[in-house]
């Protein structure tokens, strides 16, 4: 609904909210474990800060891309997140529009060089 | 710098800060313990870009806050400004989970009444992430109660 740069709004996703969800897309992660998983899939770049972080899985929330639950591995109860079928599909068509961008990035390249 | 951290918190919309309030504070500390340990100068760098980052995440959540659409009556007629895609949907939604608490609540019940108590732990659990939901879309059509 009022995602940034939703794909109801027809733009692309933001980096921190495709970010999110690739990291979901493995498995279920607790906020902390976000943070490292994404640090660690960016190699670095992205470091997501708390409230940036916690402003995106709200508005995912809301727009019923994530899910919320409690993760009962631990001695206190963790909310984990995990995609749901909605999120899923928006990541997949995310992913193809840039695997789309980059085949005729490449292309344009290749055309340049030859 | 918890407390730091804590008091700019406050700042958030309501909805927002009860429902992730303590989750951001927890995430907050493990982050700060982490960057201690690798140095005043990595210390005071992740504070700078925490304290930014929940300033602007504030921001943006009062911006949404105030830029949703008009709240819904539900013991009203739809309003005109609201449009009926919209309407239908939050009914929906709001309908389903009603139903999700309310069966869940029952199942619950019922399983304490046959005492198979491992069993209404897990509608309890169920129903209690339900309501989780049901509030959430409140918040998210900004259903007047």
């Amino acid at each position: 609904m009022r995602h940034v740069g939703s794909r109801e709004d027809g733009g692309p996703l933001s980096e921190a909210v495709l970010l999110i969800l690739m990291s979901l897309a493995a498995e279920p992660r607790h906020g902390y474990a976000l943070m490292k998983d994404i640090e660690a899939l960016s190699q670095g770049r992205v470091r997501l800060s708390t409230g940036t972080l916690y402003g995106a899985l709200h508005r995912l929330l809301e727009d019923r891309w994530i899910e919320r639950f409690a993760q009962e591995d631990t001695s206190r109860d963790k909310q984990a997140y995990r995609l749901t079928a909605s999120g899923r599909r928006q990541l997949q068509a995310e992913l193809e529009r840039l695997k789309q961008l980059t085949r005729a990035g490449m292309a344009r390249l290749r055309v340049s060089e030859g | 710098m918890m407390r730091i951290f804590q008091t700019l918190l406050r700042l958030y919309p309501p909805g927002q800060r009860d429902l992730l309030e303590e989750e951001m504070a927890w995430v907050f500390g493990e982050a700060a313990a982490e960057h201690r340990a690798r140095g005043w100068w990595a210390y005071a760098r992740f504070g700078a870009n925490e304290i930014v980052g929940l300033l602007l995440g504030c921001v943006r959540a009062w911006m949404q806050e105030r830029g949703a659409d008009r709240g819904i009556d539900l013991r009203r007629m739809r309003p005109p400004e609201v449009s009926k895609k919209i309407y239908v949907t939050a009914l929906d939604e709001l309908i389903a989970a009603r139903q999700l608490v309310a069966a869940n609540l029952a199942r619950m019940q019922d399983s304490i009444a046959r005492h198979e108590f491992v069993k209404a732990r897990f509608y309890s659990d169920e129903e209690r992430k339900a309501r989780a939901q049901l509030q959430l879309l409140h918040r998210k059509y900004r259903i007047v109660d």
